[in-house]
């Protein structure tokens, strides 16, 4: 049953929780779904079938953990309606990817690795040319397709996705050496 | 991140861009099936795009989403509406208690945009309140507050108010007082004296009856209802009544506002109003009281004893090159006075100057302490007066070598408090650069750019006990923490320390040192062999507290 809806601490306590793990649990999802679109829709199931069972949370436990638990369902059972021509990963890869994720998630918790990643990628963004970090805040805006970009850019989607990919690379490189410059806190 | 094979990272990135085609797809599919890394790979490279998509939504925490002004300032997102369900599934009255509970996580507005400039809202600061009574269900200010536009309603006592145009006004309550801008308020009820200096000439009050204009000086003015009285004290305002031509009025004359005029009348007695010589003497007045019972509590902590060492940093526990640690240590042992170093410096603290504070924000500052012994646990309490949080990390107490239980604490950049102890300092660190095994223990960010040049009171305990790790801001709980089993330690140390920095190089043979000198200042420092409960650390905040009202 779900929980009491005027019961606000319990209210309180499960936006807490979800407010501060919503971005793990959007980055978890993703790594399981081919889109922004499919996460989208996955998340907001997650949210809600969270919330309903929320009662059955154990608060001495781990929340992470257990919205990953229930994520990776959402996401199964959101892949069996999807489409067959989507290019979306078989069951087994799945379980795989899902599990390896879940416990990537905890050690990375553990080291806040999320929140110092975070911090690293806000100063490499700040590194990069401003053209280039305006072209990829646009490409990630939500709703924003990468072939409207470069058709108002007069320019092909496939050269966008290689100037894309560089970034990327170029963020990722960054990002690993200003972490391991961050030592010995 | 190096990819095992352009081919890998051609199917990663086409599979992240949506542009691998159905062949293709079947062959990364296998090549993930069989190959670990390629997995581990592509969720790094996944990840990195969940971290791009949030920034690009500018995607604050939803915390943030729900503050009211965050509300009306963002554009909706996807983001948040990965919410809509769950709140409309919640009842609006749930929704509605939600208004009140960010509160207890403070959200630093400054971290979150590095690219924009600092801003901040204000027309006024709160320059000086005493013994204020406020009506009900009004905010109660505090020197140091800002005021934008927006009423003042205070019940009984005074309350300085500095505009940004110049002129300070001291209103005495009763009264209600309407800030309308940096030049000027309106007066609803209740006595004011307002000083304006030839900068800020122009300087409006308004009235039910008409505007008092004041072309520099002094001015006192009681407004009731049906009548306003204005008493010139220097120089001279121009009133502009409601109804009827505008006069002049000079020092030492006075005028009464009615709704039909203008009337003179005597003007011989002295304002009905307190101004700011009376705020300014029952200010320093308040301050010797406080000073006075700060004095008392810390004669009585200094007998505590759980304390470690106690640096109360009063007048008389200075030297030229050292900080006396006055707690008891009753079992015979020396005090730990700190060693003061390079251009460590003695500025005024707390108390109006009635306290010293310690200054080491210059990277060759140091004040440094040698603390023998075992301990069990510990609580750090401090007075800091921050000015910014300058470096990435910045000190508050810091073991020098953070050999195996001694401990960090310190505020990272983002505003949060952070303890750690080493665990085991002979373990593989966790990630490559670190050292040993430890564990770092963070507040929510508590800093907010308005507490820049604020005394705040911070704490932290360390409880192996309990197994819990706990942060506090003036008296109130940020967070608390388990300690996991895995990063369990019983037996802390000190050893050599630094206070408000970390000084001292990793290597004997090696000059280099990390900067984290606090670029504030600190007045008084406590730590305890034992973790306070939340109720202690509230009383240490209270007894203090340099300006309470």
């Amino acid at each position: 049953m779900p929980p009491d809806s005027d019961n606000s601490d319990h209210y309180e306590t499960f936006v807490a929780l979800f407010a501060r793990h919503e971005g793990d649990l959007r980055a978890f999802t993703r790594s399981l779904l081919p889109s922004w679109e499919d996460v989208d829709e996955v998340m907001q199931r997650t949210a809600l079938a969270l919330w309903r069972k929320f009662a059955q949370f154990d608060l001495n436990t781990v929340f992470m953990k257990w919205a990953c638990v229930v994520a990776r369902f959402e996401v199964l059972a959101y892949r069996r309606k999807m489409a067959r021509d989507r290019l979306v990963f078989s069951e087994s890869i799945m379980e795989l990817l899902a599990d390896e994720a879940q416990a990537e998630a905890e050690v990375s918790q553990a080291a806040a690795l999320g929140s110092r990643e975070q911090r690293a990628l806000d100063a490499c963004l700040e590194k990069l040319p401003e053209a280039k970090r305006e072209l990829v805040m646009l490409a990630y805006t939500p709703g924003v397709q990468i072939t409207d970009i470069a058709a108002k850019q007069g320019r092909r989607p496939n050269t966008l996705y290689m100037t894309l990919n560089r970034i990327r690379q170029d963020l990722m490189h960054c990002m690993e050496a200003s972490l391991k410059q961050e030592e010995h806190a | 991140m190096n990819f095992e094979s352009e081919q890998e990272q051609q199917w990663i990135e086409a599979y992240v861009n949506g542009t691998l085609d159905a062949d293709a797809f079947g062959a990364f599919e296998e090549h993930l099936r069989t190959n670990s890394g390629a997995r581990e790979r592509l969720r790094r490279y996944l990840r990195l795009d969940a971290q791009l998509r949030a920034k690009a939504a500018d995607v604050s925490p939803l915390i943030e989403a729900w503050r009211p002004n965050r509300l009306e300032a963002k554009p909706a997102t996807r983001w948040r509406s990965t919410w809509l369900p769950v709140a409309l599934a919640a009842s609006i009255a749930v929704l509605a208690t939600l208004w009140l509970w960010p509160q207890k996580i403070p959200i630093s507005g400054m971290a979150q945009s590095e690219s924009e400039e600092t801003t901040m809202q204000g027309y006024a600061v709160v320059r000086r309140v005493l013994q204020p009574e406020w009506a009900e269900g009004e905010t109660a200010r505090r020197s140091g507050d800002l005021l934008a536009e927006g009423k003042l309603r205070l019940q009984s006592g005074l309350i300085q108010i500095d505009f940004f145009c110049g002129a300070t006004v001291v209103v005495q309550g009763p009264a209600e007082l309407d800030i309308t801008s940096a030049w000027g308020a309106t007066c609803v009820s209740g006595h004011l004296r307002a000083v304006v200096p030839p900068a800020a000439r122009g300087f409006r009050i308004l009235t039910a009856q008409g505007e008092v204009e004041d072309l520099g000086t002094e001015f006192a003015l009681s407004v009731q209802p049906g009548a306003s009285q204005v008493q010139v004290l220097e120089g001279k305002v121009i009133v502009h009544p409601s109804k009827g031509a505008a006069r002049e009025v000079l020092g030492g004359d006075a005028l009464q506002l009615k709704p039909d005029g203008l009337q003179a009348t005597l003007s011989d007695q002295a304002p009905a109003s307190a101004g700011l010589s009376e705020i300014r003497s029952g200010d320093a007045e308040r301050e010797r009281r406080e000073f006075a019972q700060w004095e008392e509590h810390s004669r009585k902590l200094r007998r505590d004893p759980r304390l470690i060492a106690y640096y109360p940093m009063a007048a008389e526990d200075w030297t030229d090159t050292a900080l006396h640690d006055r707690s008891l240590h009753a079992d015979g042992s020396k005090p730990c006075d700190a060693i003061l170093l390079g251009f460590a410096n003695r500025l005024p603290g707390r108390f109006d100057a009635k306290k010293s504070a310690l200054d080491v924000k210059r990277p060759d500052a140091r004040a440094r302490v040698q603390i023998p012994g075992e301990f069990s646990a510990f609580t750090f309490a401090t007075w800091v007066r921050i000015d910014s949080l300058s470096r990435l990390y910045n000190a508050l107490f810091m073991g020098d070598n953070y050999n195996t239980g001694e401990p960090h604490w310190q505020i990272r950049e983002d505003g949060k408090l952070m303890l750690s102890v080493m665990v085991d300092d002979t373990k593989e660190p966790m990630k490559p650069g670190d050292r040993g095994l430890h564990r770092l223990y963070y507040s929510p960010p508590f800093w907010q750019d308005s507490m820049s040049g604020k005394w705040l009171h911070l704490a932290s305990t360390y409880d192996p006990g309990r197994r819990e790790v706990a942060h506090f801001l003036n008296g109130v709980e940020l967070s608390r923490e388990q300690i996991p089993d895995k990063f369990h330690i019983a037996t802390l140390r000190i050893g050599a320390a630094e206070i408000g920095s970390w000084g001292l190089p990793f290597k004997a043979n090696d000059a280099q040192f990390a900067v984290r000198n606090l670029n504030g200042r600190m007045d008084e420092l406590a730590i305890f062999n034992a973790a306070l409960t939340a109720t202690e650390i509230k009383a240490l905040h209270a007894a203090g507290t340099p300006t309470e009202e």
